[in-house]
């Protein structure tokens, strides 16, 4: 038996007892068949909320119970764990090990952070990042927990900007770059949108390991109520974020922008009849196995943009109603939707809005 | 490049297979029932009508807050503060309207600005009155100031906060006749923006335009079903903001410790459950006067009913709770009233969120696919 089949099974075993009561024969089969699996998060017919294990395909290998809704994950090559994070303004994490047989672990924020859905590994897979809201002050922050250590919280920086949302380790493994959203919420006001006639998103980049902020960047100042809020890095290093606006919506604005050394931080336009299909709207970004190609998924409106990130032109438009997960797959990408599609699969749940790769 | 509606040609591929399976995405298309008269009904029953009501309220209180100016006395004074308390009224049954043109040029915050955890609007306003800044009473300058300072905050502080009184002097000093061409200022002020919210949705617009017939290249909605589940985050995200951002300034349900009398919008004028209850019964017109229950008539023909009972009994407790903010929360049997009525909130939300989405065609309901 192949390794990789070893460290599947084994990741099974070790992410707990409910994992492997949920594993049915077909899903152990699937498991070993399957070179690639995914992680999203969902809610189930009855409303209750996990996270599941799925195969290329789409088909459900396993799954795991969460407290409360989940979002994003945080994973790495190299990292032993799967860290699925709360949807905000959730305060807790869980770590699922996807090598040795360890029970899953449930950590959370202190009392006055909350996390924002997102997190990122550093390249020896030790130390995590998570994007957190000191809701009192309203600072977006980076907490910092230690994988060895059972994810205690050893330290945190700020992110210069307010609601963090998705972060990236950038290829030198070194900095990180973080999405300020600009939209300031505080547990208590519930949804509220507190700033929005002073938004100011931004992108920074951070090296993770003194905390300084090495750049920040951001859009002209008509685009300040464009949140900032999902990216991926491409072949040429990079960065691809999707937006969401927050301002009238009969603007005519960009969803899309790009990062580069050069020409710093841009909106990226697309023909028209492309643009005004996202609804001003865009859930999730995924670079593709390639590189180069890029997927934007707006569920508002249901359409997945493939687009070629060297040319800046569109590949193609499909639609796909409330679809907003979505992850590179073989040579083209794997999208699912509130509706319980996971890729050509149907399930009886909801997914969340992020597909990671485990 | 040709959009391409649900299949994608192979050719043009090229390695960006998307795995959506057109079979699987088309199956689950939902079902709404066609929006478009929900809409019209919409903006001529409820928009329309409840702007014009606000902006007659506005202009109300100028030319209240212009006789004061002219002829202060204890009964201009009490006169202004009356039509103070109506323009909020006003307001409160349409704010929770969040589209066209109340989104853009801040007019929201212009309007009003809470919640303003740090006090910046009260600040800003004693700074304007210590000092008796005279570009705050001129309607145009006024305009370009702290979205904080020019709207109902400011009008409150000035006709009921510390030294109102003033205003009512027959021969009053620099500062009261200062304050009162502030208030004027700021009533003006109002009164434009909701003269410019009328226009927003005035036939002819480009945003009313696309507003009434939702189609693939409407830039608001492109489906009957996005249209929907915009209506719907409209109760949706209002009702949650009463409950959260409006009950929830004073009131900590769990912690009597921790309410907070002076933190409630418009405690000064005594507005505050008024201004919730109109909230309510605001967003329970647009329910009604819109005829959304259309879409829920085959598969939930009781659930109508149902909401409209339950957001009447969250008007009547709102209704129920007669007398300060400070006054409620010091009596036990009031403080639960209050506590009872952010639960019969939560009622009606659950209602929409899940029975009515569905019952419309929104497969997991309504907040699940609210973004992040």
């Amino acid at each position: 038996m192949s390794r990789i089949v070893l460290e599947r099974r084994t990741f099974l075993a070790g992410a707990g007892l409910a994992w492997l009561s949920a594993l049915t024969p077909a899903g152990a089969e699937r498991l070993a068949a399957s070179e690639l699996l995914f992680a999203a998060a969902y809610m189930d017919a009855k409303g209750a909320y996990g996270v599941a294990i799925l195969d290329r395909d789409g088909a459900r290998v396993s799954a795991h119970d969460l407290p409360g809704r989940g979002h994003g994950f945080a994973t790495h090559a190299t990292a032993d764990w799967l860290v699925a994070f709360a949807r905000r303004p959730g305060n807790f994490a869980v770590a699922l090990h996807t090598r040795a047989e360890a029970r899953p672990l449930l950590f959370h924020t202190p009392a006055d952070r909350h996390f924002y859905g997102h997190g990122a590994f550093s390249p020896d897979g030790r130390l995590l990042y998570a994007a957190e809201n000191a809701y009192e002050t309203g600072d977006g922050m980076i907490g910092v927990y230690d994988a060895t250590d059972g994810f205690a919280r050893i330290g945190e920086f700020p992110t210069h900007g307010i609601g963090p949302h998705e972060l990236v380790l950038m290829p030198d493994g070194r900095t990180l770059c973080v999405a300020n959203g600009g939209i300031r919420t505080h547990p208590d006001q519930g949804r509220a949108k507190l700033n929005l006639a002073t938004m100011a998103p931004s992108i920074v980049f951070i090296d993770r390991t003194s905390g300084e902020l090495k750049s920040s960047h951001a859009l002209a100042s008509r685009l300040n109520r464009l949140s900032l809020r999902h990216m991926a890095v491409d072949a040429s290093s990079r960065v691809w974020i999707g937006g969401q606006y927050e301002g009238d919506a009969m603007d005519e604005v960009p969803v899309l922008a790009r990062l580069d050394e050069e020409a710093g931080l841009v909106a990226v336009d697309l023909p028209a009849d492309v643009a005004q299909r996202f609804g001003l709207y865009a859930g999730s970004v995924a670079i593709g196995n390639d590189g180069v190609t890029l997927g934007v998924a707006s569920p508002k409106s249901g359409v997945v943009l493939t687009l070629d990130t060297r040319s800046g032109q569109p590949l193609a438009l499909e639609t796909a109603p409330r679809t907003c997960g979505l992850q590179a797959s073989g040579s083209g990408f794997i999208s699912s939707s509130e509706r319980g599609r996971f890729g050509t699969t149907s399930h009886a749940c909801a997914w969340d809005n992020h597909i990671a790769r485990v | 490049m040709r959009v391409l509606p649900l299949l994608l040609a192979t050719a043009m591929l090229a390695g960006a297979g998307l795995g959506i399976g057109s079979g699987a995405a088309v199956a689950q298309t939902a079902s709404v029932a066609p929006i478009a008269p929900v809409l019209n009904r919409m903006v001529d029953h409820y928009v329309r009508p409840r702007y014009a009501a606000f902006n007659q309220a506005a202009v109300d209180l100028e030319s209240g807050i212009a006789t004061l100016c002219a002829t202060p006395s204890g009964d201009t004074l009490a006169a202004s503060r009356t039509a103070f308390r109506a323009a909020a009224d006003e307001w409160s049954r349409i704010e929770w309207l969040r589209l066209g043109a109340v989104m853009s040029d801040n007019r929201l915050e212009r309007i009003l600005f809470f919640p303003d955890r740090k006090g910046t609007g009260r600040k800003q306003v004693e700074a304007a009155l210590a000092t008796q800044d005279e570009s705050v009473t001129d309607t145009v300058t006024l305009a370009g100031k702290s979205v904080a300072m020019q709207g109902l905050g400011a009008l409150e502080y000035i006709l009921f906060g510390t030294g109102s009184e003033a205003l009512a002097a027959s021969a009053p000093d620099a500062a009261a006749a200062h304050g009162c061409r502030f208030a004027r200022a700021a009533a003006d002020n109002v009164a434009n923006l909701s003269a410019e919210l009328i226009d927003g949705w005035d036939e002819g617009s480009p945003f009313l335009a696309a507003f009434r017939e939702p189609g693939p290249t409407n830039p608001l909605f492109r489906t009957d079903e996005e249209a929907l589940n915009v209506l719907l985050g409209q109760m949706i995200h209002g009702l949650e903001a009463i409950r959260d951002t409006r009950i929830g300034a004073f009131l900590d349900p769990d912690t009597p410790d921790h309410d907070r009398a002076k933190s409630a919008l418009y405690w000064r004028s005594e507005m505050t459950l008024p201004s919730i209850s109109a909230g309510i019964a605001g967003l329970e017109s647009l329910f009604n006067e819109s005829g959304i229950e259309v879409v829920a008539e085959e598969s939930a023909p009781r659930l109508p009913d149902q909401i409209r009972f339950e957001f009447t009994q969250a008007v009547r407790t709102a209704d129920s709770l007669d007398a300060p903010v400070e006054t409620l929360l010091a009596d036990p049997k009031q403080r639960d009233r209050l506590v009872y009525l952010a639960y019969a909130i939560k009622i009606v939300i659950d209602r929409l969120d899940q029975e009515f989405a569905q019952a419309g065609g929104l497969a997991v309901g309504f907040s699940f696919g609210d973004g992040d």
